[in-house]
């Protein structure tokens, strides 16, 4: 199943889309009137019929045309780096309401504040329906959307809205595919926006895999527990359970009952660092107070050095037995993805 | 319309409740029915709109604002026809108008009704649809008066559409029984000039005789009295002036004909010059048959033509009597829709019988000349049209959320349709989500069975849509139904406030009745609540809002409705007019570079937005752009802009 360039929308429908593959990151959505996302799932809201393909160009799941090599090349297992440490928000506030150290609330929090930023792509928490992307200029705001959604929700749709807004200076918080696709649109033959000029700062989550929301609010609902969701939460190992809080409080389930509603095509991915971001950031496990950081580029290490002399971060050196596992995890995504890839 | 014309046909409808008469006007052929029945004294008269035959009441209401006359549109044409019906139990005359699936709505009251038989003069109108031109079917109404067993009759001109209608209600009251009249659309719009009579008083008084029931009991006596009524129906129909021959004694070959097909036939037969060769016996009474008539017109000749609209009807009847009566006719060649020698579906036309008779008589038909004629008289170039909602119709709007909905959901959910404007929600206007359109109402009841397939598998959403005049009309019991039995169903109501299709006849959810007199509306959403339903209501003009609510209904279980509700694009012209000014900013619309690849024209497609090949940029035609404002929400740029119209 491998495609021409050309083949329009066709391509991303039949290989991707229609194979249940798409891993919802939203670079799809919002650029034509095409396809959405809503509630958790992109769908395809008419045929298009064009032969420009810069839909499936700009896919993340979508193999690179013409070749069967993975994407991402051996070698370091966690991508390119600047520098690894561990840090976390020096505002008490942010930590409280941030997933683990609040180093990304932090950093976009003082980006927008220093003009750094003039908008930042991030994702709510959804209300009625499932968590969505959402462009967000005041600094204020930014820590309404802190915590992570352990489902995919499309983000980088707003990005394309922010595009066409008009927009400079825009920061992007994203999973690897997010910043796999990221790139992709900036190399995109089809697609004329100066992305590069654009995007100020990619900030990338680590990410094991997400969940598919529509798959996991059937599974709560056979099991009794109702929405609307407040919060999920998976516990840093070894719990191996999943958390959901809801009207009637928190329930858990074990982490393999949950595990059928991943999103097939994060199955297949091999990047858990998002080796295509210039700040990548996820948890220094046995200290969930901390953030693990990899400083990737030129630009990520001025905006960290940046906010650490401001006394927004503080930092401190990553022990190197959670780095080696680190590796250990992120060479385990990797050898994962390529034996899914395989088997296909 | 040129303007003579156009007051011409307004005086013509004036003239419908003139009380002089003895004079000619120009009549369409259901004005002409209206103002037979009026100079018959009729009483009370009801109908339920659909085309063609909703100018027949139409006229009747405005008659009554002079005559002392009663006039309704009913809830739908079984009720229009009871209703009718107590009328002639009540010693008046009384008339029921429809078009022909109206009269499978009513044929279960008819069927039991000929039974029991009438008292004032009744008669039922039905106008039939051939080729199915504004209807969901093409199919012959006649055969209820077979199934019935009651007379029919069918003019083929205005004037006869006039004197036939008058004589209806005597032979309704002469054989105590209802009578079938059947126009179809072609007469039913035709206007020519007919004479009028003067109007008689209207005094009658309305009394029920208690003494005298109106029952089927017993069933099979009071179905041999049918039998008898319809025996003296067929004795007066020997002698009727409604049937004529024109023709030699004994012609080449002879055309039975009834209704408008016999001006068809008389046209072909003048313009191939045949007179001399081929008999053309008119009938105008076709069921009960005129045996003896029709026995003496069989002997003139071997070779027989039936020429009639839509089924063959006599052409069968006229067959299996010539079984019986061989001995008497002697043996036949006959020709007709069931021989093959007239096509078998579809409306007839002077051109196709110039065919069939230029190929019986060996006869070159120039068709070449006449095609090219017609072709002169059209201009060059006439731009194909499909249908479509008009500009600013809610309807577009409420599809194009449906379609949002449906896509976002994606379990492969689709429409359920009904009848009305929306039923074009079949097509690309309404972005092809109707799945299956029937019958009124239909829509409801094949829901409220999906809804019950789950027993089965079934897991994919259906929205069931119907108007607001087609949901009184039948879908309640659809509701009902779901309801009861727990299936899920949501359906979709939408209300235009008005019954769009067939010309904005009021019905029960408007506050004025036909005669224009003031009534309390029904109220949908109490009624449907009323049902013990999550009843929510959302603007077509809102399609992302309306989207998120549609979405969010099909996630849920059980009956429920949801009332998308904005004014018929139409009326609201009428009224004064629309939100918004549109304009689309040539420098935001990115055009061919977009890669919409035209998504405002080639995907949403509401004739104001035009796609100039020139700038290759899209326009708002401000001729035809009524300003509802949709479409500035589907653009991917943003291009199109809305203003709000400045109150004046
Ligand atoms: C689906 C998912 C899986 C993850 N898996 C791992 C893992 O295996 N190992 C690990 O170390 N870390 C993982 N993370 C990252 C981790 O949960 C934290 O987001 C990260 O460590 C940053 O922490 P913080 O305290 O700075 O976050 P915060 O300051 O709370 O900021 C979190 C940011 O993440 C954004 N966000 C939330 N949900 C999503 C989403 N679904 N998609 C895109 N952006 C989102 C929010 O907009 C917010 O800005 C995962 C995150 C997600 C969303
Ligand atoms: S506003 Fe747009 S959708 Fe509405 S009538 Fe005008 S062109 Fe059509």
């Amino acid at each position: 199943m491998m495609s021409e360039t050309g083949t329009g929308q066709r391509a991303l429908i039949d290989e991707i889309i229609n194979q249940d593959l798409c891993v919802r990151c939203g670079a799809c959505v919002g650029f034509c009137p095409y396809f959405s996302y809503f509630d958790g799932q992109v769908v395809v809201l008419d045929r298009c019929q064009a032969s420009a393909d810069r839909c499936f160009q700009v896919c993340p799941v979508a193999r690179e045309q013409g070749t069967r090599e993975p994407r991402i090349r051996e070698g370091s297992e966690i991508g390119p780096i600047e520098r690894v440490f561990m840090a976390r928000a020096m505002n008490s506030d942010i930590r409280e309401v941030a997933q683990y150290g609040g180093v990304v609330t932090a950093l976009v929090t003082y980006a927008l504040e220093q003009g750094l930023m003039e908008s930042a792509v991030l994702t709510d928490r959804g209300d009625l329906f499932s968590p969505e992307g959402r462009e967000v200029q005041d600094k204020s705001a930014v820590r309404q959307f802190s915590g992570s959604r352990y489902t995919a929700s499309g983000g980088l749709a707003a990005l394309n809205r922010a595009v066409k807004q008009g927009r400079r200076k825009i920061g992007v918080v994203g999973l690897p595919c997010q910043m796999s696709a990221l790139a992709k649109m900036a190399e995109s033959t089809e697609d004329p926006r100066d992305l590069d000029d654009r995007i100020t700062m990619k900030l990338g989550l680590f990410c094991t895999w997400a969940l598919d929301f529509r798959k996991l609010v059937e599974f709560l609902k056979k099991q009794g527990v109702k929405g609307p969701y407040v919060k999920f939460d998976i516990p840093p190992p070894p719990a191996e359970i999943f958390q959901v809080e809801s009207e009637e409080g928190w329930t858990e389930f074990p982490l393999s009952e949950i595990r059928p509603s991943i999103q097939k095509g994060c199955l297949l991915c091999e990047d858990m660092t998002a080796e295509k971001s210039d700040i990548s950031v996820g948890v220094v496990e046995g200290q969930q107070q901390w953030n693990t950081v990899i400083v990737r580029t030129q630009r990520g290490a001025e905006l960290l050095d940046k906010a650490s002399q401001d006394g927004w971060l503080e930092t401190g050196p990553l022990p190197p037995e959670n780095l080696e596992h680190l590796k250990d995890a992120a060479r385990g995504k990797r050898e994962r993805g390529r034996r899914v890839r395989d088997d296909q | 319309m040129r303007r003579a014309e156009k007051e011409k046909e307004e005086e013509g409808s004036e003239m419908i409740s003139d009380r002089e008469g003895g004079k000619e006007i120009l009549l369409q052929g259901n004005e002409a029915i209206a103002r037979g029945a009026l100079e018959a004294g009729v009483a009370f008269c009801a109908g339920y709109p659909g085309n063609p035959s909703s100018e027949i009441i139409e006229n009747l209401a405005k008659a009554s604002q002079r005559l002392p006359i009663y006039v309704e549109w009913s809830v739908n044409e079984k009720v229009a026809l009871e209703a009718a019906t107590a009328a002639s139990f009540a010693g008046c005359r009384a008339m029921a108008c429809m078009k022909q699936n109206g009269v499978n709505v009513t044929s279960d009251f008819l069927t039991n009704l000929s039974l029991s038989g009438t008292k004032g003069g009744l008669v039922l109108v039905s106008c039939d649809d051939p080729g199915g031109i504004s209807s969901t079917n093409e199919e012959d109404a006649r055969w209820f008066a077979r199934l019935a067993c009651i007379p029919l009759l069918e003019p083929a001109t205005p004037r006869e559409a006039l004197e036939m209608t008058r004589w209806a209600f005597v032979l309704s009251e002469a054989i105590e029984n209802i009578v079938l009249l059947r126009s179809v659309s072609r007469l039913s719009h035709t206007r020519s000039n007919v004479l009028i009579r003067g109007l008689p008083e209207f005094d009658v008084k309305a009394r029920f005789d208690p003494d005298i029931p109106f029952h089927t009991f017993p069933v099979v006596d009071k179905d041999r009295a049918r039998h008898e009524k319809l025996n003296r129906a067929a004795h007066d129909f020997e002698t009727s002036v409604f049937n004529s021959y024109d023709g030699p004694e004994n012609p080449e070959l002879l055309i039975i004909s009834s209704g408008c097909a016999w001006s068809y036939a008389r046209e072909s037969v003048e313009i191939l010059r045949l007179e001399e060769r081929v008999g053309l016996l008119k009938m105008g009474t076709t069921w009960p048959l005129p045996q003896e008539l029709l026995k003496r017109h069989l002997r003139q000749c071997d070779q027989i033509l039936f020429v009639e609209e839509i089924d063959a009807f006599l052409e069968d009847n006229v067959k299996a009597f010539c079984a019986d009566a061989g001995e008497e006719t002697g043996t036949k060649v006959f020709m007709g829709r069931s021989s093959g020698h007239i096509p078998l579906c579809g409306e007839l036309s002077p051109s196709i019988l110039l065919q069939v008779l230029g190929e019986h008589f060996d006869q070159a038909w120039e068709q070449d000349r006449f095609q090219a004629h017609v072709n002169s008289l059209m201009p060059e170039d006439l731009p194909p049209r499909a249908f479509g909602f008009c500009p600013g119709c809610p309807h577009r709007g409420s599809y194009y959320a449906i379609k949002t909905a449906l896509a976002w959901d994606n379990r492969d959910g689709f429409v359920s349709g009904d009848i009305g404007c929306y039923s074009l929600g079949l097509f690309p206007t309404g972005f092809n989500q109707v799945k299956s359109v029937h019958a009124m109402g239909s829509g409801l009841g094949l829901a409220s069975g999906y809804g019950k397939l789950d027993l089965f598998g079934f897991d994919q959403p259906v929205i069931t849509v119907c108007g607001d005049s087609t949901f009184f009309h039948a879908g309640l019991p659809g509701l009902i139904n779901a309801k009861f039995n727990r299936a899920d169903i949501l359906l979709l109501i939408l209300d235009n406030s008005a019954t769009a299709m067939t010309g904005f006849q009021p019905h029960p959810g408007i506050d004025t009745t036909a005669m224009g007199q003031p009534t309390d509306p029904v109220d949908l959403e109490s009624l449907c609540r009323s049902l013990g339903m999550p009843v929510e209501v959302a603007d077509p003009y809102d399609i992302n809002e309306s989207a998120r609510t549609i979405y969010g209904l099909l996630k849920q279980e059980g009956p429920r409705v949801l009332v998308m509700r904005r004014k018929c694009a139409l009326v609201q012209g009428r009224e004064g007019g629309f939100p918004y000014r549109m304009r689309v900013d040539p420098d935001a619309c990115a055009g061919e570079e977009c890669g919409c690849n035209r998504y405002c024209t080639r995907i949403f497609r509401c004739p104001g937005l035009i796609w100039n090949t020139l700038s290759k940029k899209a326009e708002i035609d401000s001729v035809i752009c009524v300003g509802c404002g949709i479409c500035a929400d589907i653009c991917p740029q943003g291009a199109i802009e809305r203003t709000v119209v400045e109150e004046e």
